[in-house]
């Protein structure tokens, strides 16, 4: 039996959804269930369902916020800085 | 097209690292914005990676794209810009409105019984493209050190010991900090979402 600190701690300290099985059905049927931790466990939750969506499609490919791109100056700012930096090539590793 | 280098590719000699600009530039700014919010900073995270990749093509074995081997790159170095600006301004031990005290948190790990319900059903809302740009933007308006604790722990995935290191802080600061900042998104998103 889950204590409703043992819920808090849980989920203060990981991402609910990647409790083991077991675990994570005990965890989420006592936030179901408990007037006392469940209301505001509840909105850790989602906060932790939002996190993981946003970093889920951050890994699909494109960023979620289209945002600003880096400039034109900024990118060759960045090759000038890779063609002066020293190389570690085929030949000299 | 340009050649992207994929799984095949051994990483020596064939690779470009200046045709990576082109091609993961942008998606690298981005998510170094979204975790540090100043361009400056993201374009420096940005460089480094890009040097820091340079200098260690001999370990990239193609396991994983280019793109993602790069991004692994780029956080270490957010994080470490985080780990530095946190020393310029050292966190001060939070004044936690009495609630690590409070009997319903010591014995409960929680702060209220009744928080406010949320005003719109976030997880529908999470369907729409449009919500993760809303997200953001409140993300982007968290004060310091609680957007620094949220993007570490929850955008970053990172341990609560590990954030708590590199912010220097300890645990119950830590949730502090991590209740704070969810309970500010949370108003933003119910009042910039639901103006929409």
């Amino acid at each position: 039996m889950l204590t409703c600190k043992q819920v808090s701690n849980a989920l203060a300290r990981q991402d609910y959804a990647s409790l083991p099985g077991l675990k994570r059905i005990g965890l989420r049927l006592h936030v179901a269930l408990c007037v006392v931790c469940g209301p505001y466990n509840r909105q850790v939750m989602i906060m932790q369902d939002a996190a993981r969506n946003f970093r889920k499609r951050e890994d699909a490919g494109e960023h979620p916020v289209a945002g600003p791109a880096l400039s034109g100056p900024d990118k060759e700012r960045i090759r000038e800085a890779l063609r002066q930096a020293p190389k570690k090539t085929a030949e000299n590793l | 097209m340009p050649e992207s280098p994929g799984p095949d590719t051994a990483g020596l000699g064939t690779a470009d690292p200046t045709e990576w600009v082109d091609l993961h530039g942008d998606y690298l700014y981005r998510y170094a914005l979204s975790r540090l919010r100043d361009p400056e900073a993201a374009r420096d995270a940005v460089q480094e990676t890009f040097l820091a990749a340079l200098s260690s093509l001999d370990r990239y074995d193609g396991r994983v794209e280019v793109k993602y081997w790069l991004r692994g790159i780029l956080r270490f170095k957010i994080v470490d810009h985080i780990r530095r600006s946190s020393r310029e301004a050292p966190i001060d031990p939070a004044d936690d409105e009495g609630i690590l005290d409070s009997l319903l948190f010591k014995a409960s790990g929680i702060p209220t019984t009744r928080p406010d319900p949320w005003h719109f059903n976030a997880h529908q809302a999470m369907d729409a493209d449009l919500f993760w740009e809303v997200f953001q933007q409140c993300l982007d308006r968290l004060k310091e050190p609680m957007r620094q604790a949220f993007v570490l722990k929850m955008l970053e995935d990172m341990d609560s010991e590990e954030v708590c290191k590199v912010l220097d802080i300890s645990p119950n600061h830590l949730w502090v900090l991590n209740h704070r900042a969810r309970s500010q998104l949370k108003t933003c998103l119910e009042s910039k979402w639901t103006n929409r």
